[in-house]
């Protein structure tokens, strides 16, 4: 993922979980904070962004923001062409 | 050219029913602990709820909606020659529901009575249904009472639906017209069985019957509570469903309505909750003056959230007559239908 592209997502997650927006750095830790309002939040989030749905308990499963970020990649990546 | 009339299926009238009982969100908050009532009406866009009374079933919610139509003087209950009954928390096994509403309605003995199992794509079903009767000559005047009571279903400390769910019923009258242009249709359906168990109360039929064991509520994820009895709601699923399904329908029908040429003026959604809603008209890019959202006082009441939202946005003038209004249900099964109508009631 681009860098930038990167860096606002973050921005972004960082309403998710309500903290401030340049607390979520990829080592951010997730693993604690996964109840379902974040979830949907995050799921919303994602496919706002990268037009892609990502499968909750994959989500869930993310300890840190870089593992969403790689979520990510491996969703769009696995996106049905022509969607 | 002109074209021919033919008969053609209208909505005549729609009225409905909510129950007396009311769930506020303050009650939620003192009840659940955890949120407060700002913070349920953020996420859900709900205030509060109507509750079924504990011997109030869907029946009588579908047939208080029904007599309000009557009142209204739509048309006389001996006009009537179909009821289309939709629930999923019927009062019976067996008979149908329909059957039972018939008689309380005084509806003739030569009046056709089904039920429908649908909950969130109930309504457009029943509508695609109503029209292929009207228009097939099977019948001429089709009551359509969409009525669900899924808060019988729900565990009292599972807030992931408690927060979103309240009873209540509508009553929709389909009747021929001879017209030159149809005024329901087309449609679009589908259904993805796969996404059967993502929404579903898994005891209580005849698969798993209810038995002690299945009463027994566990915490589940989240530190909700339920039993194999309850409701079981897998919210991001859903929404995963909501978000790769609804799009591709909404797009389908436009193509359908003469290639997408044609204007549509408002949109009414299946009243889900306000998030899921707000991210549909988002992804979909329609202005929010024509999408509705409503389910403010009443929740999702599933089956009927469409023609609830439909009566009030006519008596609040959002809509008026002649206008062409996309109605888009999807949930549980994982079932969905969309159809236009022309304001026509």
């Amino acid at each position: 993922m681009d860098a930038e592209v990167s860096k606002s997502f973050l921005a972004k997650l960082a309403d998710v979980f309500e903290v401030d927006a340049n607390t979520v750095t990829p080592d951010f830790p997730l693993a604690a904070r996964w109840d379902s309002v974040a979830v949907l939040t995050a799921i919303a989030l994602i496919d706002e962004q990268f037009d892609v749905t990502v499968p909750p308990d994959e989500l869930t499963r993310c300890a840190s923001a870089a593992d969403v970020l790689a979520l990510v990649d491996q969703s769009v990546g696995l996106r049905a062409p022509g969607r | 050219m002109g074209k021919f009339e033919r008969t053609h299926a209208v909505i005549a009238a729609i009225a409905h029913h909510l129950p007396a009982r009311e769930l506020t969100n303050e009650d939620l908050a003192s009840e659940l602990g955890d949120w407060t009532p700002e913070k349920i009406f953020e996420k859900t866009g709900i205030r509060t709820r109507r509750i079924a009374a504990a011997q109030e079933c869907a029946s009588d919610l579908g047939v208080a909606a029904a007599q309000r139509l009557f009142e209204g003087g739509a048309c006389d209950p001996g006009a009537i020659d179909f009821l289309i009954f939709c629930t999923q928390s019927p009062d019976y096994f067996l008979p149908a529901t329909a059957c039972t509403v018939q008689a309380r309605l005084g509806l003739p003995t030569s009046c056709g009575a089904v039920d429908i199992n649908q909950g969130c794509s109930g309504f457009v079903y029943g509508l695609a249904l109503a029209k292929s009767l009207v228009e097939a000559g099977t019948a001429s005047r089709v009551l359509l009472v969409t009525a669900d009571t899924y808060t019988k279903f729900l565990h009292p400390r599972d807030r992931a639906v408690r927060t979103i769910f309240g009873d209540g019923a509508a009553a929709t009258l389909v009747v021929g017209k001879e017209a030159a242009e149809e005024s329901i249709g087309p449609f679009v359906l589908g259904t993805d069985g796969r996404g059967a168990c993502q929404l579903i109360v898994p005891a209580g039929g005849l698969r798993r019957r209810a038995s002690a064991e299945t009463a027994v509520a566990l915490e589940a994820e989240g530190g909700n509570w339920r039993s194999a009895q309850n409701l079981y709601m897998n919210g991001p699923e859903i929404f995963n469903f909501t978000l790769s399904a609804v799009p591709p329908l909404v797009e389908q029908l436009r193509l359908k309505c003469n290639g997408g040429v044609q204007e549509v003026d408002y949109y009414v959604f299946h009243q889900a909750n306000r998030f899921m809603l707000e991210r549909l008209r988002n992804k979909l890019k329609i202005a929010p003056e024509k999408f509705c959202i409503d389910l403010e006082d009443c929740g999702n009441t599933v089956s009927s959230t469409i023609p609830l939202a439909l009566e009030r946005a006519r008596r609040a003038g959002r809509i008026t007559s002649g206008q062409r209004v996309m109605l888009v249900g999807f949930g549980v099964g994982f079932s969905w239908a969309a159809s236009m109508i022309r304001v026509s009631f």
